[in-house]
């Protein structure tokens, strides 16, 4: 075997090579636990944007000097961030929210949602989005609206966005 | 180059250090322990026979204090359970489903100035029920947990609404 094909396949434990390996390990430690995370999609909601079983990343830092918009697609933590919910925000702090025979309206105007396929029925009494909150709902209104969680969460339960 | 010998002696290091922390707990591990316990306890696999099932509905006072005390404002729910009933509910449970997969995630433990212990954890629950309908729910939960006996116990389960229609 050529000497430099061994010294690649068998280093020699410098210190200097064990520091390197460290630093790359804690680099990507940190990259991948605190900016960028790659996660599974586990559960219909968002479906047909992001499919059950789909891969995405989830790119931290969306909103660490900024607050979500409306239509921004977010990640909403539960007690951590290993399980997160995949929603899109449709109304924010002070909105006024309804949906009626399937329509979402925010402040009495219909929302235009091409992302949604599919029918839907839902009907939802009109609420207030309170202060520090957004007003989160999946893609997929195919679903019960018994059977689909949405709703208006603190903002700062929002970890970050879907990367595409 | 390392030296063999230093090299040795990190892995000793290294193992003994492992041994103390897997033999010789702290209370967050003892914590983290009995909630990958009562996970275990509560999955249930396919083909699990009548007499598991009754088994493990009676190992409900192994996670439980008696009584328990449980709030679900998102349902409108709330109440008092003993572990006898907590033991029927989950064979009743367990009678209902084919399968059964429980799991806690990002537990964060804070221990009181009474030393309980309060839980605040991801729970995920999949499976399918006999009919084939798949059951797939993700909740907050805060528990409050006591030592009783050299076990920690859940007392109180509140069901956090994280998402508020």
């Amino acid at each position: 075997m050529d000497t430099r094909m061994r010294a690649f396949l068998f280093p020699t434990l410098t210190p200097a090579f064990v520091l390197r390996v460290l630093a790359v390990a804690a680099a990507t430690y940190l990259f991948f636990g605190f900016v960028c995370t790659p996660f599974v999609i586990r559960g219909k909601s968002m479906e047909p944007t992001y499919r059950d079983g789909g891969f995405n990343v989830l790119w931290k830092p969306a909103y660490w000097f900024s607050s979500p918009s409306r239509g921004d697609v977010v990640a909403v933590r539960l007690a951590g961030d290993r399980v997160v919910y995949l929603k899109r925000v449709v109304a924010l702090t002070g909105d006024l929210v309804t949906f009626q025979d399937g329509t979402l309206k925010v402040n009495g105007r219909a929302v235009d949602e091409p992302y949604v396929q599919g029918p839907c029925g839902w009907n939802l009494p009109e609420r207030e989005v309170e202060q520090g909150q957004v007003y989160v709902v999946g893609d997929n209104r195919s679903m019960p609206i018994e059977e689909h969680d949405f709703g208006q969460t603190s903002v700062r339960r929002v970890v970050g966005s879907p990367l595409w | 180059m390392v030296s063999r010998n230093r090299l040795f002696a990190a892995l000793g290091l290294l193992l003994l250090a492992w041994g103390l922390w897997y033999f010789f707990p702290t209370r967050q591990r003892q914590v983290k322990r009995q909630l990958k316990a009562i996970a275990s306890w509560a999955t249930k696999d396919p083909g699990e026979g009548a007499l598991s099932a009754v088994q493990a509905a009676r190992r409900a006072k192994e996670f439980f204090s008696d009584p328990c005390s449980w709030t679900a404002d998102a349902f409108d729910l709330s109440g008092r359970v003993s572990t006898e009933e907590i033991g029927r509910y989950v064979f009743a449970a367990r009678s209902r489903f084919d399968s059964l997969s429980i799991k806690f995630y990002d537990p964060i433990i804070d221990f009181q100035g009474d030393g309980s212990a309060l839980v605040t954890a991801t729970l995920r629950v999949q499976g399918a029920q006999r009919d084939g309908e798949p059951i797939n729910e993700t909740h907050e939960i805060r528990c409050v947990m006591d030592k009783e006996d050299g076990t920690w116990l859940i007392k109180k389960v509140t069901v956090v609404e994280v998402l508020k229609k």
